[in-house]
Protein backbone atom coordinates (compact mmCIF):
# COMPACT_ATOMS: atom_id res chain seq x y z
CA UNK A 1 0.00 0.00 0.00
CA UNK A 2 2.91 2.31 0.66
CA UNK A 3 4.75 1.55 -2.56
CA UNK A 4 3.32 4.50 -4.41
CA UNK A 5 4.56 6.83 -1.69
CA UNK A 6 7.96 5.13 -1.91
CA UNK A 7 7.81 4.42 1.80
CA UNK A 8 8.82 1.11 3.30
CA UNK A 9 7.40 -0.48 6.41
CA UNK A 10 9.64 -2.96 8.18
CA UNK A 11 9.55 -4.94 11.38
CA UNK A 12 11.85 -3.73 14.17
CA UNK A 13 12.98 -6.39 16.64
CA UNK A 14 9.57 -7.99 16.54
CA UNK A 15 8.20 -5.27 18.80
CA UNK A 16 7.42 -2.34 16.56
CA UNK A 17 7.61 -1.13 12.99
CA UNK A 18 9.77 1.40 11.21
CA UNK A 19 8.51 3.60 8.39
CA UNK A 20 11.30 4.75 6.08
CA UNK A 21 11.18 7.09 3.12
CA UNK A 22 13.60 7.15 0.20
CA UNK A 23 15.25 10.25 1.71
CA UNK A 24 16.07 8.47 4.96
CA UNK A 25 13.26 10.01 6.95
CA UNK A 26 11.89 7.49 9.45
CA UNK A 27 9.33 6.98 12.17
CA UNK A 28 8.82 4.18 14.67
CA UNK A 29 5.29 2.98 15.39
CA UNK A 30 4.19 0.33 17.86
CA UNK A 31 1.34 -1.20 15.90
CA UNK A 32 -0.19 -1.24 12.48
CA UNK A 33 -2.99 1.17 13.35
CA UNK A 34 -0.42 3.83 14.21
CA UNK A 35 1.16 3.56 10.78
CA UNK A 36 -1.44 5.78 9.16
CA UNK A 37 -1.29 8.50 11.81
CA UNK A 38 2.51 8.48 11.59
CA UNK A 39 2.32 8.71 7.83
CA UNK A 40 0.25 11.88 8.07
CA UNK A 41 2.30 13.40 10.86
CA UNK A 42 5.85 12.55 9.84
CA UNK A 43 5.70 12.28 6.09
CA UNK A 44 2.88 14.67 5.23
CA UNK A 45 -0.26 13.66 3.40
CA UNK A 46 -2.26 10.63 4.34
CA UNK A 47 -3.27 7.44 2.65
CA UNK A 48 -6.81 7.00 1.42
CA UNK A 49 -7.54 3.34 0.58
CA UNK A 50 -10.64 4.46 -1.33
CA UNK A 51 -8.65 6.67 -3.69
CA UNK A 52 -8.29 4.72 -6.92
CA UNK A 53 -4.92 6.35 -7.47
CA UNK A 54 -3.69 4.33 -4.48
CA UNK A 55 -5.08 1.00 -5.68
CA UNK A 56 -2.33 -1.54 -6.37
CA UNK A 57 -1.80 -3.05 -9.79
CA UNK A 58 -3.42 -6.47 -9.77
CA UNK A 59 -0.25 -7.92 -11.27
CA UNK A 60 1.78 -6.52 -8.37
CA UNK A 61 -0.38 -8.20 -5.73
CA UNK A 62 0.55 -11.77 -4.96
CA UNK B 1 -3.87 -13.43 42.94
CA UNK B 2 -7.27 -14.83 42.00
CA UNK B 3 -8.28 -14.42 38.38
CA UNK B 4 -11.58 -12.62 38.08
CA UNK B 5 -13.25 -12.85 34.70
CA UNK B 6 -14.29 -9.52 33.22
CA UNK B 7 -17.86 -8.44 34.02
CA UNK B 8 -20.12 -8.52 30.95
CA UNK B 9 -21.66 -5.20 30.02
CA UNK B 10 -24.89 -4.61 28.16
CA UNK B 11 -25.10 -1.17 26.59
CA UNK B 12 -28.71 -0.02 26.31
CA UNK B 13 -29.33 2.75 23.87
CA UNK B 14 -32.19 4.22 21.84
CA UNK B 15 -33.55 7.62 20.97
CA UNK B 16 -35.33 9.90 23.41
CA UNK B 17 -38.60 8.34 24.55
CA UNK B 18 -38.09 5.09 22.67
CA UNK B 19 -38.77 2.94 25.72
CA UNK B 20 -35.32 2.02 27.07
CA UNK B 21 -36.30 2.25 30.72
CA UNK B 22 -39.57 0.40 30.13
CA UNK B 23 -37.77 -2.58 28.63
CA UNK B 24 -35.00 -2.52 31.22
CA UNK B 25 -37.49 -2.48 34.09
CA UNK B 26 -39.26 -5.54 32.66
CA UNK B 27 -36.05 -7.41 31.91
CA UNK B 28 -34.76 -6.82 35.45
CA UNK B 29 -37.98 -8.25 36.88
CA UNK B 30 -37.65 -11.45 34.91
CA UNK B 31 -36.79 -14.30 37.21
CA UNK B 32 -34.12 -15.60 34.86
CA UNK B 33 -32.26 -12.28 34.93
CA UNK B 34 -28.72 -12.30 36.28
CA UNK B 35 -27.83 -10.18 39.23
CA UNK B 36 -27.56 -6.84 37.47
CA UNK B 37 -26.03 -3.50 38.39
CA UNK B 38 -27.43 -0.57 36.43
CA UNK B 39 -25.78 2.68 35.42
CA UNK B 40 -28.25 5.26 34.19
CA UNK B 41 -27.18 8.35 32.32
CA UNK B 42 -29.73 11.07 31.78
CA UNK B 43 -29.43 14.29 29.89
CA UNK B 44 -31.02 16.95 32.01
CA UNK B 45 -30.66 18.46 35.43
CA UNK B 46 -33.16 16.16 37.12
CA UNK B 47 -32.83 12.45 36.65
CA UNK B 48 -36.02 10.41 36.61
CA UNK B 49 -35.20 7.10 35.00
CA UNK B 50 -33.03 5.93 37.90
CA UNK B 51 -36.03 6.27 40.21
CA UNK B 52 -38.03 3.96 37.96
CA UNK B 53 -35.26 1.40 37.62
CA UNK B 54 -33.90 1.85 41.14
CA UNK B 55 -36.95 0.26 42.73
CA UNK B 56 -36.03 -3.00 40.99
CA UNK B 57 -32.24 -2.84 40.95
CA UNK B 58 -31.02 -1.24 44.18
CA UNK B 59 -27.51 -0.80 42.82
CA UNK B 60 -28.68 1.71 40.26
CA UNK B 61 -26.26 4.59 39.95
CA UNK B 62 -27.29 7.86 38.34
CA UNK B 63 -24.49 9.50 36.45
CA UNK B 64 -24.53 13.26 36.75
CA UNK B 65 -26.21 15.41 34.17
CA UNK B 66 -24.45 15.31 30.87
CA UNK B 67 -24.16 12.93 28.01
CA UNK B 68 -22.19 9.80 28.75
CA UNK B 69 -20.69 9.68 25.29
CA UNK B 70 -19.15 13.12 25.22
CA UNK B 71 -19.22 14.96 28.54
CA UNK B 72 -18.78 12.45 31.31
CA UNK B 73 -16.83 9.52 29.93
CA UNK B 74 -14.44 9.74 32.89
CA UNK B 75 -17.38 9.52 35.22
CA UNK B 76 -18.64 6.41 33.47
CA UNK B 77 -15.26 4.76 33.99
CA UNK B 78 -15.17 5.78 37.66
CA UNK B 79 -18.74 4.54 38.21
CA UNK B 80 -17.94 1.13 36.73
CA UNK B 81 -14.75 0.71 38.73
CA UNK B 82 -16.50 1.86 41.92
CA UNK B 83 -19.31 -0.65 41.41
CA UNK B 84 -16.84 -3.50 40.91
CA UNK B 85 -14.76 -2.45 43.93
CA UNK B 86 -17.84 -2.14 46.16
CA UNK B 87 -19.10 -5.57 45.12
CA UNK B 88 -15.73 -7.15 45.86
CA UNK B 89 -15.51 -5.51 49.27
CA UNK B 90 -19.05 -6.57 50.14
CA UNK B 91 -20.45 -3.03 50.36
CA UNK B 92 -23.06 -3.91 47.75
CA UNK B 93 -24.34 -7.32 46.61
CA UNK B 94 -22.38 -9.24 43.98
CA UNK B 95 -23.57 -8.86 40.40
CA UNK B 96 -23.09 -10.83 37.19
CA UNK B 97 -23.71 -8.08 34.67
CA UNK B 98 -23.67 -4.30 34.32
CA UNK B 99 -26.27 -2.52 32.21
CA UNK B 100 -25.46 1.00 31.06
CA UNK B 101 -28.53 2.93 29.98
CA UNK B 102 -27.41 5.87 27.89
CA UNK B 103 -29.18 9.10 27.12
CA UNK B 104 -31.28 9.15 23.99
CA UNK B 105 -28.75 11.47 22.41
CA UNK B 106 -25.68 9.34 23.01
CA UNK B 107 -23.49 8.15 20.17
CA UNK B 108 -22.64 4.59 21.24
CA UNK B 109 -19.34 4.48 19.38
CA UNK B 110 -17.75 6.85 21.89
CA UNK B 111 -18.89 4.74 24.83
CA UNK B 112 -17.74 1.55 23.13
CA UNK B 113 -14.36 3.13 22.62
CA UNK B 114 -14.09 3.91 26.35
CA UNK B 115 -15.15 0.40 27.34
CA UNK B 116 -12.83 -1.30 24.88
CA UNK B 117 -9.67 0.75 25.01
CA UNK B 118 -9.44 2.24 28.48
CA UNK B 119 -6.38 0.46 29.92
CA UNK B 120 -8.03 -0.11 33.30
CA UNK B 121 -11.57 -0.93 32.18
CA UNK B 122 -10.28 -3.23 29.47
CA UNK B 123 -9.32 -5.88 32.03
CA UNK B 124 -12.35 -5.43 34.26
CA UNK B 125 -15.28 -5.50 31.86
CA UNK B 126 -16.21 -6.93 28.50
CA UNK B 127 -18.88 -5.53 26.22
CA UNK B 128 -21.35 -8.32 25.54
CA UNK B 129 -24.42 -6.76 23.91
CA UNK B 130 -25.53 -3.47 22.46
CA UNK B 131 -29.31 -3.23 22.70
CA UNK B 132 -30.98 -0.43 20.78
CA UNK B 133 -34.64 0.31 21.42
CA UNK B 134 -36.26 1.67 18.26
CA UNK B 135 -39.60 3.42 18.48
CA UNK B 136 -41.92 1.96 15.82
CA UNK B 137 -44.20 4.97 16.01
CA UNK B 138 -41.57 7.65 15.46
CA UNK B 139 -38.55 5.66 14.34
CA UNK B 140 -38.71 5.91 10.59
CA UNK B 141 -40.18 9.39 10.43
CA UNK B 142 -38.85 11.61 13.20
CA UNK B 143 -35.87 9.80 14.67
CA UNK B 144 -34.40 8.66 11.38
CA UNK B 145 -33.49 12.27 10.62
CA UNK B 146 -31.18 12.32 13.63
CA UNK B 147 -27.62 11.07 13.08
CA UNK B 148 -27.56 9.70 16.65
CA UNK B 149 -30.51 7.42 15.83
CA UNK B 150 -28.72 5.97 12.82
CA UNK B 151 -25.53 5.51 14.86
CA UNK B 152 -27.50 3.75 17.60
CA UNK B 153 -29.21 1.40 15.16
CA UNK B 154 -25.93 0.70 13.37
CA UNK B 155 -24.12 -0.19 16.62
CA UNK B 156 -26.79 -2.62 17.83
CA UNK B 157 -26.35 -6.33 18.27
CA UNK B 158 -30.08 -6.46 19.07
CA UNK B 159 -32.78 -4.00 18.04
CA UNK B 160 -35.88 -3.96 20.21
CA UNK B 161 -38.87 -2.56 18.36
CA UNK B 162 -41.10 -0.70 20.82
CA UNK B 163 -44.65 0.66 20.50
CA UNK B 164 -45.39 -1.87 17.78
CA UNK B 165 -49.04 -1.97 18.89
CA UNK B 166 -49.45 1.67 17.85
CA UNK B 167 -48.67 1.24 14.16
CA UNK B 168 -50.25 -0.84 11.38
CA UNK B 169 -48.56 -4.05 10.25
CA UNK B 170 -47.53 -2.64 6.87
CA UNK B 171 -45.69 0.24 8.52
CA UNK B 172 -43.97 -2.22 10.83
CA UNK B 173 -42.75 -4.20 7.86
CA UNK B 174 -41.40 -1.02 6.25
CA UNK B 175 -39.58 -0.08 9.43
CA UNK B 176 -38.17 -3.58 9.80
CA UNK B 177 -36.83 -3.38 6.26
CA UNK B 178 -35.36 0.02 6.89
CA UNK B 179 -33.65 -1.12 10.09
CA UNK B 180 -32.28 -4.13 8.24
CA UNK B 181 -30.85 -1.84 5.58
CA UNK B 182 -29.00 0.18 8.22
CA UNK B 183 -27.91 -2.83 10.25
CA UNK B 184 -28.52 -6.22 8.65
CA UNK B 185 -26.36 -7.97 11.26
CA UNK B 186 -28.62 -7.14 14.23
CA UNK B 187 -31.37 -9.41 15.48
CA UNK B 188 -34.77 -7.72 15.57
CA UNK B 189 -37.09 -8.41 18.51
CA UNK B 190 -40.51 -7.05 19.42
CA UNK B 191 -40.34 -5.30 22.80
CA UNK B 192 -43.98 -6.27 23.44
CA UNK B 193 -42.87 -9.87 23.83
CA UNK B 194 -40.76 -8.80 26.80
CA UNK B 195 -37.42 -10.22 25.65
CA UNK B 196 -35.12 -11.15 28.53
CA UNK B 197 -31.36 -10.77 28.86
CA UNK B 198 -31.10 -14.36 27.62
CA UNK B 199 -33.08 -13.41 24.50
CA UNK B 200 -30.75 -10.56 23.60
CA UNK B 201 -27.60 -12.63 24.14
CA UNK B 202 -25.80 -13.56 20.97
CA UNK B 203 -27.65 -11.02 18.86
CA UNK B 204 -25.92 -9.61 15.83
CA UNK B 205 -24.35 -12.79 14.53
CA UNK B 206 -23.82 -12.88 10.81
CA UNK B 207 -26.31 -15.08 9.05
CA UNK B 208 -24.71 -16.45 5.88
CA UNK B 209 -28.10 -17.08 4.40
CA UNK B 210 -29.27 -13.51 4.69
CA UNK B 211 -30.04 -11.85 1.41
CA UNK B 212 -27.88 -8.80 2.14
CA UNK B 213 -24.75 -10.92 2.23
CA UNK B 214 -24.49 -11.42 -1.49
CA UNK B 215 -22.74 -8.36 -2.83
CA UNK B 216 -25.58 -6.07 -1.96
CA UNK B 217 -25.42 -2.34 -1.33
CA UNK B 218 -28.39 -0.46 0.06
CA UNK B 219 -29.21 3.10 0.86
CA UNK B 220 -32.03 3.72 3.29
CA UNK B 221 -32.83 7.41 2.88
CA UNK B 222 -31.17 8.52 6.12
CA UNK B 223 -27.79 8.82 4.43
CA UNK B 224 -26.71 5.46 5.80
CA UNK B 225 -25.73 2.80 3.30
CA UNK B 226 -24.93 -0.86 3.75
CA UNK B 227 -22.54 -3.02 1.78
CA UNK B 228 -22.44 -6.80 2.13
CA UNK B 229 -19.61 -8.82 0.60
CA UNK B 230 -19.19 -12.58 0.34
CA UNK B 231 -16.37 -14.67 -1.05
CA UNK B 232 -15.09 -18.21 -0.80
CA UNK B 233 -11.30 -17.98 -0.81
CA UNK B 234 -9.21 -17.68 2.34
CA UNK B 235 -8.23 -14.13 3.18
CA UNK B 236 -4.70 -12.86 3.79
CA UNK B 237 -5.17 -11.81 7.41
CA UNK B 238 -2.23 -9.39 7.63
CA UNK B 239 -3.17 -7.64 4.41
CA UNK B 240 -6.77 -7.33 5.58
CA UNK B 241 -5.78 -5.79 8.92
CA UNK B 242 -3.53 -3.26 7.20
CA UNK B 243 -6.28 -2.35 4.72
CA UNK B 244 -8.96 -2.12 7.41
CA UNK B 245 -6.77 -0.02 9.68
CA UNK B 246 -6.16 2.41 6.80
CA UNK B 247 -9.90 2.53 6.08
CA UNK B 248 -10.83 3.17 9.70
CA UNK B 249 -8.12 5.76 10.16
CA UNK B 250 -9.26 7.71 7.12
CA UNK B 251 -13.00 7.11 7.12
CA UNK B 252 -13.81 6.01 10.69
CA UNK B 253 -16.08 9.01 11.22
CA UNK B 254 -18.29 7.83 8.36
CA UNK B 255 -18.06 4.13 9.11
CA UNK B 256 -20.90 3.40 11.47
CA UNK B 257 -20.31 -0.32 11.68
CA UNK B 258 -17.98 -3.03 10.41
CA UNK B 259 -18.80 -6.66 10.98
CA UNK B 260 -16.83 -9.43 9.34
CA UNK B 261 -16.78 -13.20 9.53
CA UNK B 262 -13.48 -14.00 7.85
CA UNK B 263 -12.17 -17.27 6.57
CA UNK B 264 -8.40 -17.28 7.11
CA UNK B 265 -5.74 -19.96 6.85
CA UNK B 266 -6.00 -20.51 10.62
CA UNK B 267 -9.80 -20.67 10.80
CA UNK B 268 -12.69 -18.25 11.07
CA UNK B 269 -12.21 -14.88 12.74
CA UNK B 270 -14.95 -12.47 13.80
CA UNK B 271 -14.26 -8.74 13.56
CA UNK B 272 -16.64 -6.20 15.01
CA UNK B 273 -16.16 -2.46 14.92
CA UNK B 274 -18.15 0.70 15.53
CA UNK B 275 -16.78 4.00 14.27
CA UNK B 276 -13.08 4.25 15.06
CA UNK B 277 -13.37 1.42 17.58
CA UNK B 278 -12.43 -2.07 16.52
CA UNK B 279 -13.00 -4.83 19.04
CA UNK B 280 -10.36 -7.48 19.48
CA UNK B 281 -10.75 -10.16 16.79
CA UNK B 282 -12.28 -13.40 18.01
CA UNK B 283 -11.25 -16.78 16.67
CA UNK B 284 -14.37 -18.86 16.29
CA UNK B 285 -14.85 -22.49 17.10
CA UNK B 286 -14.59 -24.45 13.88
CA UNK B 287 -17.83 -26.16 14.85
CA UNK B 288 -19.74 -22.91 14.40
CA UNK B 289 -22.36 -23.05 11.71
CA UNK B 290 -21.00 -21.54 8.56
CA UNK B 291 -21.26 -21.89 4.82
CA UNK B 292 -17.43 -21.81 4.68
CA UNK B 293 -17.46 -18.35 3.12
CA UNK B 294 -16.26 -14.98 4.36
CA UNK B 295 -18.96 -12.40 4.98
CA UNK B 296 -18.38 -8.69 5.48
CA UNK B 297 -20.88 -5.98 6.32
CA UNK B 298 -20.06 -2.29 6.20
CA UNK B 299 -22.56 0.33 7.35
CA UNK B 300 -21.53 3.85 6.53
CA UNK B 301 -22.77 7.34 5.97
CA UNK B 302 -21.60 9.53 3.09
CA UNK B 303 -19.22 6.89 1.81
CA UNK B 304 -19.08 5.59 -1.75
CA UNK B 305 -19.91 1.89 -1.28
CA UNK B 306 -18.98 0.95 -4.84
CA UNK B 307 -15.55 2.46 -4.25
CA UNK B 308 -15.30 0.62 -0.93
CA UNK B 309 -15.99 -2.66 -2.64
CA UNK B 310 -13.51 -1.89 -5.43
CA UNK B 311 -10.86 -0.97 -2.84
CA UNK B 312 -11.42 -4.20 -0.92
CA UNK B 313 -11.12 -6.28 -4.08
CA UNK B 314 -8.06 -4.39 -5.29
CA UNK B 315 -6.06 -4.51 -2.07
CA UNK B 316 -7.13 -7.99 -0.95
CA UNK B 317 -7.00 -9.43 -4.43
CA UNK B 318 -10.30 -11.26 -4.09
CA UNK B 319 -13.42 -11.26 -6.18
CA UNK B 320 -16.59 -10.82 -4.15
CA UNK B 321 -20.09 -11.90 -5.12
Amino acid sequence: MLDRRRIQLSDWQGQSYVLRSMTGQQAIVSNVTEVWAALEKEFGGGFDPLDEANFPDRSAVS
Amino acid sequence: MTYRPPVPITLLTGFLGAGKTTWLSRALRDETADRVAVLVNEFGAVGIDHLLVGTIAPDTVLLNSGCVCCQIRGELKDAILTLIAQARSGEIPQFDRIVIETTGLADPSQILSTLTFDPVLHNQVVLQDVVTVADALNGASLHAKQPEWVAQVAAASTILLSKTDLVPQTRLQDLGLRLALINPAAQLLDARENPTFADIAGGGSIDPGASWAAGSAHRDGTGAATLGLTFQTSLDWTRFVVWLSALIHRHGANLLRVKCLLKTDTGFVLIDGVGHTLHHPRHLDSAIASDQSSHLVFIARDLDMARLRASFEAFLNVKTV
